[in-house]
């Protein structure tokens, strides 16, 4: 597969889509988020970075409308048809059971908005179905589509999480950890899928903890551990300083002297 | 040699009689509708909370026994008042959604024996509520079955991508918008519903294998959800039939047989199951190694790594 594009870094003026004031999440009396203001706009691709329990999930299901922050709040900016911006989300793919008895076109098309009381009665109409084909196509899972989903792999079960956001056509891609525990020919599919999601306008914002993955593919990095760290595109937010305030004493650090350019390491 | 009058007296003798033509049409519903809803109810793994809810609307059952109340309607606001409480118990995080199924029906169940003590004819209510009265349905409790069990199933086939996206990927469907609580109330109210239709005719103790055998059973001959829930419906129905007939020939508690049949066929399933029964891969493994030869020319490997069985396709068994 060719190595895709690179989104072009988002002018100053590019229009915001999700916007978060001073909001902060607590889980019972655990903080998880402290006061993120953040604004993301149309286009840009962010990586979300910091280690396990970072509060990286909870930012993205903030920004999915999933949960209530307790402080502050989040305002969402008209999408590209002008109305509410749709979002398309990815989850981490080992929160589901895999033995559930679907095949990959299944898992497909519950990505399709629900259909009106008639609608319902009936199997999902042909152009539905085409739909989910196509996104299957997409990312090189469209042999797959009768395929039980417990005889995928790790890298084909998140590929097929990808189609089924990808059958949204959401306004904003959201994706926690997509690059965890994947093979090679499925990074190159993720790679390419969201190189092609920003140009089309779209953003894309990815959790991960890993540092060089991120530093490849974003064009913008948030480095966060229980509140934002660093903000900005990834030469410049890759500090010496920073990295050790988002992963303390756990970061190996590699060629410090001239971290900016040249980060490498990742973190465990 | 069989003879075939012997089998025609055995098969339509008790259609002969009113009562028992009452407890066939009943027995045929509840396992059409608990078949069902248990489908959903095992890939959620709640097979526990069905029990809980099959003793915990016990008191509400009592109570309008007590004071000649409609029984459903007990029975309804019983369900809904535990399934609220389980919820809100394990929502504060140190007792788990288990423990506190586990707590209320037990004091629920207590509860309902409490109530229905008073009564004069304890022993015997008792016992009618635990195993059922399979041949005292008469024709209205069949039309409030079939009324309540009809809409059931509707709710289920209007609501069946709604509830499967909910069992499969929680985080996913909220993203899209569903409300998880809403979503998990609407299935419990379902699931109350199929289990006090239910309860008259296999009783409080058994609904249980009602809900969870038969979709067991379809899960091991079947990996598509549809599939699945049509199989364990006609399972679940058949398994009712068969019961009755061995509980009218043999004069054994008509829910202990169909409960028997139904954990019968499931056996039979899981050893012999043309997928992935227990004797048949164990069978396929032995034949495959006994002819490497002709096993050479096989792409797929002959080793079954999973449950979802990868020779299941192939055909080229003797």
């Amino acid at each position: 597969m060719a190595a895709p594009q690179p989104c072009p870094p988002p002018s100053r003026d590019a229009s915001p889509i999700l916007s978060l004031e001073g909001v902060s999440v607590h889980y019972g009396r655990r903080l998880a988020l402290g006061d993120v203001t953040l604004r993301f706009s149309a286009g840009e691709s962010v990586a979300v970075v910091g280690p396990n329990g970072a509060g990286k999930s909870t930012l993205l299901r903030v920004l999915a409308g999933m949960l209530t922050p307790s402080h502050g709040r989040l305002t969402r900016h008209p999408g590209r048809d002008g109305g509410r911006p749709r979002i398309s989300y990815v989850p981490q793919r080992t929160g589901v059971d895999w033995s559930f008895p679907v095949n990959v076109l299944d898992v497909v098309l519950m990505g399709l908005p629900s259909d009106g009381p008639l609608a319902r009665l009936l199997p999902f109409r042909r152009a539905a179905r085409e739909q989910a084909l196509a996104a299957l196509d997409r990312v090189g899972m469209r042999d797959y589509a009768h395929t039980q989903i417990g005889e995928l792999s790790g890298g084909q079960q998140q590929r097929v999480f990808l189609a089924r956001a990808l059958v949204q056509e959401g306004d904003v891609l959201l994706l926690d950890e997509p690059f965890t525990g994947v093979d090679v020919p499925t990074q190159d599919v993720l790679l390419a899928v969201l190189a092609g999601q920003c140009q089309t306008g779209r953003t894309v914002i990815y959790a991960t903890h890993d540092l060089g993955q991120a530093r490849q593919a974003a064009t913008r990095m948030l480095l966060v551990n229980g509140s934002v760290i660093a903000d900005g595109d990834p030469r410049s937010v890759l500090t010496a300083e920073a990295l050790r305030s988002t992963f303390g004493g756990q970061a190996l650090i590699i060629g410090a002297d001239e971290l900016a350019p040249s980060v490498t390491g990742g973190a465990q | 040699m069989i003879d075939l009058a012997d089998v025609s007296r055995w098969l339509l003798d008790p259609l002969e009689r009113t009562f028992m033509q009452h407890a066939f049409l009943a027995i045929i519903m509840v396992g059409v509708i608990c078949g069902a809803t248990g489908a959903f109810v095992t890939l959620r793994g709640l097979a526990f909370m069905g029990d809980a809810l099959s003793h915990a609307i016990f008191p509400g059952v009592a109570i309008a026994f007590v004071t000649g109340g409609n029984f459903l309607v007990g029975a309804l606001v019983a369900a809904v008042i535990v399934s609220i409480g389980i919820g809100t118990i394990s929502q504060g995080g140190r007792i788990s959604h288990d423990t506190s199924i586990g707590v209320i029906f037990a004091g629920a169940f207590a509860l309902g024996i409490a109530i229905i003590s008073v009564q004069q004819s304890y022993a015997r209510d008792l016992n009618s509520f635990l195993f059922g009265t399979i041949l005292g349905v008469t024709r209205d409790d069949l039309a409030l079955t079939a009324t309540v069990g009809g809409l059931v199933l509707l709710a289920l086939l209007l609501f069946r991508r709604e509830l499967t996206a909910v069992a499969f990927d929680r985080t996913f469907a909220a993203s899209r918008g569903l409300r998880l609580w809403r979503w998990d109330q609407l299935f419990l109210l379902l699931l109350a519903l199929s289990i006090v239709i239910s309860i008259q005719t296999v009783g409080n103790i058994l609904v249980l294998a009602m809900l969870v055998t038969p979709p067991a059973t379809a899960r091991l001959l079947t990996d598509r959800l549809t599939t699945m829930v049509v199989l364990s419906s006609v399972i679940g129905a058949l398994c009712g039939v068969v019961g009755l007939y061995l509980s009218y020939w043999q004069n054994i508690p008509s829910g202990a047989c169909v409960v028997l049949v139904a954990t019968a066929v499931f056996l039979v399933v899981f050893l012999l199951g043309p997928r992935a029964g227990l004797l048949t891969v164990w069978l396929r493994h032995r034949l495959h190694h006994g002819h490497p030869e002709r096993d050479a020319g096989m792409t797929r490997p002959a080793i079954a790594t999973s449950t979802t069985d990868p020779l299941a396709g192939d055909t080229d068994q003797p």
